[in-house]
């Protein structure tokens, strides 16, 4: 089935900055696509690029096989959930959810009103802007993209501006919208929990570049770069081989099966609540930190333990 | 410290405000004398009647009322376009314009007319006075509307955009209505500058279009007249109440 | 956009300037017109010591006028900046008076100080004086006039300045021993010293090219620079020599406002 969204080869140039490297990725109909990454690494300009507010240098982006490159903001069939919302402070809630629409025909007051109904905003429809809440301004900014019937929608940092206690129910609540109206989503985040628990596909930028496209699962256990390995989850770097903390396991006595391992000492037990993280000093200086639960033994400062982790965990590198 | 600061600041208030106030109440003084004789509305009639002072006053709202308009439209969009883009010539002419003696700038519009009626058959009159009012008071359009753009979020235009409204409409649909205030208190700030010109107009009015501030600037070189109390204090007060609204809105 | 207004200012301003930049090389024809030779005349004659003199009171007047604003303004911008709530209100209140009629409050001075005017009939009714002081058409009554209208131009950077004082460098003076008056001093004054020059420019020079105020409450008898340019312009009929005039105080007024926007005055634009 043909992508609803492709870019291919897109670079964008500033003076003396290249902010997007020859960019290709294509987005699946109907899925929810994060691109995650550090800040600075162009995940917002890309957003822009197929949003219509920046030209790229060169290459093309396609939106359903057409080459969209020559239109403009408002000649695109995409909208975007800007990271403050900027929702129109002069007009309602329901003035601005209709912003969008060309005509009021039946079927776009009748999408208007059920979406309302989606974004629980019965009843809220005549108040300012200034008179709700941030997570009620959040879904009117929502409801507004989504009253264009877009065939892609954009959300750039979604949750940033959000209380971080609401930020999981929020997460939750993307998720399921996203499958509720089935649009395909492309969202931008820095946090790899966020890309991780709701996505279809992730895009690891990194300085202009993507550097892996994948499910969730597959970039996080078979990444391939160290940067994907180290940006979506701690990793120990034992002799140019990485494990993750939670693979890393410690015991007293030298293991005897077939499995990476390699002597140290315990410098420092950290209880977490849920797990402990034991942090373990090799013989070369470096530190480790193996995750283990609290039934797996006490080990104390001073211990001298054998770190082991299954080969299958391993993540090695060609670069 | 407080106490004495306090102590201060009324006096200074009084120092600001006593001599108008002063003024006002000496208007309704019966007496043409600094004594007072008694309340009474004589001079306001007499200001009323007196046909010059009349028609000036009618020139004065014409110009003014022409020069706002041109302006408003001029430095809206000039605010706009800065707002977009910054321009390094237009804001020193601005700056120029802002900090140009009212002299300087009389003498050199007159200079500049009498150049162009060499070649053109236009004579000084009303349009030379608005065309003056329009140039000093561009900048202060500019100064209060762009004050009031750069409160808002440039992302609200992209918003706007991004949903279907081209380029013009999203100015049209989002940014003039926020601006709206803004314009206004921007065009009652020009209305009063202008209403208020001597300097400027003195210079560059014709012989039949003479405006409130010169008749009033001809009596009081004469002497002191209680007719020209009366008028003041009418001014004073339109002015004062304009000057008034145009901040509520700047404000809000 | 911005094409209408560019259009405007160059017809209207900066054509203008031009002209009268022209006009100042030329010489003043018999009946008071312009003629031919182009000379530098004009700019030698006002090393006059009669036009010298009008020069320097006008800067002696301006700067009397300056530090007046600043004596009689920093304890008010000092108390606005701590009038908590009704800051903006207090501050409106001293602002609006400039915003009715620049003329008009002048006529009021002259109204309160001249001969038979309010100040001597209080004066004399109260047996002070037996004679009415002559109060009005002299340099005092010019520089009281420009004090009272350039005051507010002297309080709003000051206030600007003051207001964003961080309170807490205040107490942090007292907890290290420094009374009110050695606080004022050493720390409120040096950190409020960008509002002190942006007030001192916004004052100085708009004084330096007073006309109407040494018009009226001087009596023609104290000519300032703006009232030499005038009067080329009208009674005297010489246009080269006031285009001159008006070139030279152009130049020290674009000096101060290049001096302004360089000390971080706020960006107006």
């Amino acid at each position: 089935m043909e992508p609803v969204l492709e870019l291919r080869q897109v670079s964008k140039r500033y003076p003396g900055h290249e902010a997007v490297r020859e960019l290709s990725l294509q987005v699946p109909r109907g899925a929810l696509f994060s691109l995650l990454g550090p800040s600075g690494c162009g995940k917002t300009t890309t957003l822009r690029l197929v949003a219509g507010f920046e030209q790229p240098t060169t290459g093309d982006i396609y939106l359903n096989g057409v080459r969209i490159n020559s239109l403009k903001p408002y000649e695109r069939n995409v909208s975007t959930v800007f990271q403050n919302y900027a929702l129109f402070p002069h007009l309602t809630v329901r003035g601005n959810i209709e912003f969008g629409l060309r005509r009021r025909t039946a079927e776009a007051e009748r999408r208007v009103r059920e979406l309302i109904e989606l974004m629980h905003l019965e009843g809220k429809e005549d108040r300012r802007i200034s008179e709700i809440s941030g997570g009620e301004r959040q879904r009117v900014a929502l409801a507004r993209s989504l009253a264009v019937a877009p065939e892609v929608l954009l959300l750039d940092e979604p949750l940033s501006a959000l209380d971080p206690k609401l930020r999981k129910q929020v997460r939750a609540e993307l998720r399921s919208l996203q499958r509720r109206v089935g649009v395909t989503f492309v969202l931008v985040t820095h946090d790899q929990e966020e890309a991780l628990s709701i996505s279809d596909l992730i895009g690891v930028m990194n300085q202009g570049r993507l550097e892996q496209v994948g499910e969730p699962r597959e970039v996080y256990q078979r990444p391939r770069t160290r940067f994907v390995a180290s940006f979506l989850g701690a990793v120990n770097w034992v002799d140019g081989v990485g494990v993750r903390p939670e693979a890393t396991r410690i015991s007293s006595t030298p293991p005897t099966a077939d499995v990476g391992s390699i002597p140290a000492t315990v410098r420092e037990t950290i209880f977490l609540g849920n797990c402990i993280h034991v942090e373990a000093e090799l013989e070369d200086g470096e530190v480790v930190v193996a995750e283990v639960g609290w039934q797996d033994g006490r080990f104390a400062r001073g211990d001298r333990v054998y770190l082991w982790w299954d080969r299958a965990d391993e993540l090695r590198f060609t670069e | 410290m407080s106490r004495l600061l306090a102590v201060y600041a009324t006096a200074i208030y009084a120092f600001l405000h006593l001599p108008l106030l002063i003024l006002a109440i000496f208007s309704f003084n019966a007496s043409r004398f600094t004594v007072w004789e008694g309340f009474s509305l004589r001079w306001y009639r007499a200001a009323l009647e007196n046909s010059q002072l009349v028609e000036a006053c009618r020139n004065s709202l014409v110009i003014a009322a022409a020069a706002t308009l041109v302006s408003t439209c001029l430095g809206t969009l000039c605010a706009y376009g800065l707002w977009k883009r910054r321009s390094a010539p237009i804001t020193a002419g601005l700056y120029v314009s802002l900090v140009t003696p009212e002299v300087v700038m009389g003498i050199s519009l007159l200079a500049f007319y009498q150049w162009l009626f060499r070649y053109l058959d236009v004579r000084l009159g009303l349009h030379t006075v608005v065309a003056a009012h329009v140039t000093f008071c561009l900048a202060y359009v500019v100064l209060v509307v762009l004050a009031r753009l750069r409160t808002l979020e440039p992302a609200l235009e992209e918003a706007a955009m991004d949903l279907g409204a081209t380029e013009w409409q999203a100015f049209r649909r989002v940014t003039l209505p926020l601006l709206g205030p803004g314009v206004a208190a921007g065009a009652m700030l020009c209305f009063a500058l202008s209403f208020d010109d001597y300097v400027i107009t003195s210079l560059v009015a014709g012989v039949d279009s003479e405006t409130l501030p010169m008749v009033i600037y001809a009596m009081a070189r004469r002497g002191v007249s209680p007719v020209v109390n009366a008028v003041s204090t009418i001014i004073v007060f339109g002015l004062g109440i304009l000057v008034l609204v145009a901040e509520r809105l700047r404000q809000s | 956009m911005l094409a209408p207004a560019a259009v405007w200012m160059a017809v209207f301003v900066a054509a203008p300037l031009g002209v009268v930049a022209a006009y100042s090389f030329l010489t003043r024809g018999p009946y008071g017109g312009l003629s031919e030779p182009w000379t530098l005349e004009n700019y030698v004659r006002l090393a006059d010591p009669l036009y010298l003199r009008i020069v320097a009171r006008s800067f002696r007047i301006a700067a009397v006028t300056t530090a007046l604003c600043l004596l009689l303004g920093f304890p008010l911008a000092l108390f606005l900046a701590r009038s908590g709530r009704r800051k903006h209100l207090l501050l409106a209140l001293v602002i609006l008076p400039f915003w009715t009629s620049y003329l008009v409050r002048t006529y009021a001075w002259m109204f309160l100080l001249r001969d038979t005017g309010l100040v001597n009939t209080l004066l004399v009714e109260a047996g002070l004086i037996e004679q009415p002081l002559p109060l009005l058409y002299n340099e005092g009554a010019v520089i009281l006039g420009l004090v009272y209208g350039h005051l507010p131009f002297m309080v709003l950077p000051l206030f600007a300045a003051l207001e964003r004082l961080d309170r807490s460098l205040i107490e942090a003076a007292a907890d290290l021993g420094a009374r009110p008056l050695q606080t004022l001093f050493r720390v409120v004054l040096p950190l409020a010293r960008p509002g002190l020059v942006a007030g001192a420019l916004l004052v100085f020079i708009p004084c330096l090219g007073a006309y109407l105020t040494p018009d009226l409450l001087g009596g023609g008898k104290t000519v300032m620079v703006g009232n030499l340019i005038q009067n080329q312009f009208t009674a005297a009929r010489d246009w080269p020599f006031g285009a001159a005039v008006s070139l030279a105080l152009m130049a020290l007024v674009m000096l101060g406002l290049a001096v302004f926007l360089r000390r971080g005055g706020e960006r107006f634009l």
